[in-house]
């Protein structure tokens, strides 16, 4: 998977995506990129996944097991 | 919870629900190991409960996780290092689902945060605490790794391909 489409490699794509998500990128290769993976659906897909991975990252919460402990030691004090 | 009286306790439980996430993540971010993580969340909140005249200030995300951090290091237990491979950025990416079209629903990949998080090399581990977790900014998370700005970005977005990777590893072998 390293195809070519709006004058930029799937692997450039790869390598550019946490920039991408940040919105750090120069106004032609923004261009490039969104060009690109309007026409690459395997780059649309794992930049989406990436983004996802990100927000979850961000939005975490704890694992219910560890919420319940965490709640009953507050209460205890 | 019952560690204040009405009010007081209510914006308590509403500041434990709001950062519990990512306080337990950086915990274990630090030590590498959900056990140890979560001790240092309960002592996080129970020391935050004692400063409670801080609460909602405007450097109170800079404090919480400041405490969180020395928490983490003094439940921090013995770690084995993670040898990081020095691995293209194609061969991460293929790793991390790159090119691949198999899914990975939100439900899971919340479910699977944590144990995927502990897999990782401290390095990686790092920091994803610092830009993806407490929300620094690059350059504050350049200056706490002393690395450069490309260096930091190039170190973010390996530790998150390699997160990918490890998230979906349990289906396909990582
Ligand atoms: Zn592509």
């Amino acid at each position: 998977m390293d195809r070519d489409i709006g004058g930029i490699r799937c692997s450039e794509v790869l390598a550019r995506l946490g920039d991408v998500l940040e919105g750090d990128l120069l106004e032609a290769d923004r261009a490039r990129i969104t060009t690109h993976v309007a026409g690459c659906v395997e780059c649309r897909r794992f930049g989406v996944r990436y983004a996802d991975l990100v927000a979850a990252l961000r939005t975490s919460d704890v694992p219910p097991a560890v919420a319940a402990a965490l709640d009953a030691r507050l209460r205890v004090r | 919870m019952h560690l204040a009286a009405g009010g007081d306790a209510r914006a308590f439980e509403t500041l434990v629900t709001r950062y519990r996430g990512r306080v337990y993540h950086v915990a274990l971010a630090i030590t590498g190991d959900e056990s140890a993580a979560e001790d240092a969340l309960q002592e996080t909140f129970l020391a935050v409960h004692r400063n409670a005249a801080t609460f909602g200030g405007v450097a109170f995300r800079a404090w919480l996780y400041t405490i969180a951090r020395h928490a983490a290091l003094r439940s921090r237990r013995r770690q084995v290092p993670v040898p990081v491979a020095d691995e293209t950025l194609e061969a991460l990416g293929e790793a991390a689902g790159w090119g691949a079209d198999d899914e990975l629903d939100g439900a899971t990949l919340r479910t699977r945060l944590a144990g995927a998080i502990a897999q990782l090399g401290a390095e990686d581990r790092e920091v994803l605490a610092l830009r993806d977790l407490e929300e620094r900014t690059t350059h504050e998370t350049a200056a706490a790794l002393g690395l450069s700005l490309q260096a930091t970005k190039s170190r973010l977005h390996r530790a998150r391909l390699r997160l990918a990777a490890k998230l979906r590893g349990e289906h396909h072998g990582s």
